[in-house]
């Protein structure tokens, strides 16, 4: 029993130590490369290095060259069993600003060993409150979106997009 | 007893030393893989003229000389190409291909667009009656061979500019709406692999306003307010910059000729 919680132990222990010693400023970078190949890119202004995660301040995203977004902070954990990247106050480009309310509070995006075949989104803005996943095995996009008062009144067209559930949810489901 | 539990603990601590130690040399060999550097932020083709910093200095200095430079390439080192026949062009300036041949074999023909090379000639532009090549530096004219040169094979584009005058309000209508404008209007992506040739227009419903600025089906947009679209963000591009715009200029190509549109926005 001593030997086994004694080999946890030092798991954590190595695990703590890699993390603290790991090159997280260039891991962003590598993902920073990747995310290119997607025609994806994401800027920042200052990048922030912190014990258990990586801090980017002031950023941008951008598809296909196109600014679709600016984001005050995005915190990107990697552990490994539980990897997040949360990011607060966005703004979403002009482009959808007839589609969707600019302003999003947060956007929590993780990926845990307890759901191994599904990507989580959570979100909290103008728009409402939204709980999305990625089904990786099916390949799959589910939605639930709990609409705020400003999207049911101004954005009625984008939630024709979704089918209206009994409790008020909105629900939209796509296979990629 | 002393002993003993001093050597665990040297033992513990011998252990978690080879540990960080271990998971310093992973981060070092991560650190060496690993970029060192991210991407840099570009900005995108700007809608309006593009902001360019000149070395006034030299362009003062080189004036003279460029100057001389430029009637040396325009004069003295135009030439033609004997060896070569001029069978066929199509297009005017910098778009179009030229249908050409050698003299010792003028059945082999070659079509040839502007940027390529044949006989180590490149063509640089299609005029009325005569192609403009470049080999090393030096320029050449190439005329049509007068035997074939009939209207039936000249293909000339013929620029065509037509003015008109837009309400702001329409086109804050579709700023507004942008639903509006793929109820109104279908745009395609003509070209692939890099050889983007513009965006055809497959539908205009009738009676809507891009009806009546003149745009047509088959039409294909290739320049928006100078800048050459290559692709769907290009145009959102100049969407998203609509409301700023007072005019918008759409090169667009219909049949053989090349019409030029110039909108006033009011």
């Amino acid at each position: 029993m001593v030997k086994v919680f004694k080999f946890f132990a030092y798991c954590a222990f190595f695990i703590v130590a890699l993390y603290l010693f790991f090159p997280k400023e260039n891991l962003y970078y590598k993902m920073q490369e990747t995310a290119v190949q997607y025609k994806v890119k994401v800027f920042e202004n200052q990048i922030k290095e912190n014990l258990f995660s990586l801090e980017l301040l002031d950023g941008k995203l951008s598809y296909e060259g196109v600014e679709a977004a600016t984001f005050q902070k995005a915190e990107i954990r990697l552990l490994g069993f539980y990897n997040s990247v949360h990011v607060y106050s966005v703004t979403l480009s002009g482009v959808v600003k007839n589609f969707l309310p600019q302003k999003i509070e947060w956007i929590d995006v993780s990926y845990s060993f307890l759901h191994p075949l599904e990507v989580r989104l959570l979100a909290k803005g103008d728009f409402g409150r939204v709980e999305a996943s990625y089904a990786i095995k099916d390949n799959k996009i589910i939605v639930n979106l709990h609409p705020s008062k400003m999207m049911q009144m101004h954005f009625r067209s984008s939630l024709r997009e979704f089918k209206k559930l009994k409790n008020g949810v909105y629900y939209y489901e796509k296979s990629l | 007893m002393k002993n003993h539990s001093n050597s665990i603990y040297i033992k513990i601590i011998i252990i978690l030393l080879f540990l960080l130690l271990l998971a310093k040399s992973i981060g070092v060999v991560a650190l060496w893989l690993l970029p060192t550097h991210g991407i840099a932020a570009q900005t995108g083709e700007s809608i309006n003229m593009p902001y360019v910093r000149v070395d006034f200095h030299n362009m003062l200095a080189n004036t003279t000389k460029t100057q001389q430079a430029l009637q040396h390439n325009s004069l003295s080192k135009t030439l033609d190409i004997n060896n070569l026949v001029l069978k066929a062009l199509y297009g005017k300036g910098n778009y179009g291909f030229v249908i050409i041949a050698t003299k010792r074999n003028p059945k082999k023909t070659t079509l040839l667009s502007v940027t390529e090379s044949y006989e180590g000639y490149r063509l640089k532009a299609v005029f009325l009656n005569y192609a403009l090549f470049t080999k090393r530096g030096q320029e050449y004219t190439l005329r049509l061979d007068s035997t074939l040169a009939t209207k039936s094979l000249v293909h000339v584009v013929q620029n065509d500019t037509t003015n008109q005058i837009v309400q702001r309000d329409e086109i804050n209508g579709y700023v507004k709406n942008p639903s509006a404008v793929w109820r109104d209007i279908s745009i395609q992506e003509i070209g692939k692999n890099g050889n983007f040739k513009g965006f055809k227009v497959t539908k205009i419903r009738a009676g809507s306003p891009f009806a009546k600025l003149g745009l047509q089906t088959g039409d294909l947009i290739v320049k928006a307010n100078n800048i050459v679209l290559k692709s769907y963000n290009d145009v959102l591009k100049i969407y998203q910059q609509l409301d700023k715009l007072r005019t918008l200029t759409l090169v667009i190509k219909r049949g053989n000729t090349e019409k030029e549109i110039v909108y006033e926005i009011n």
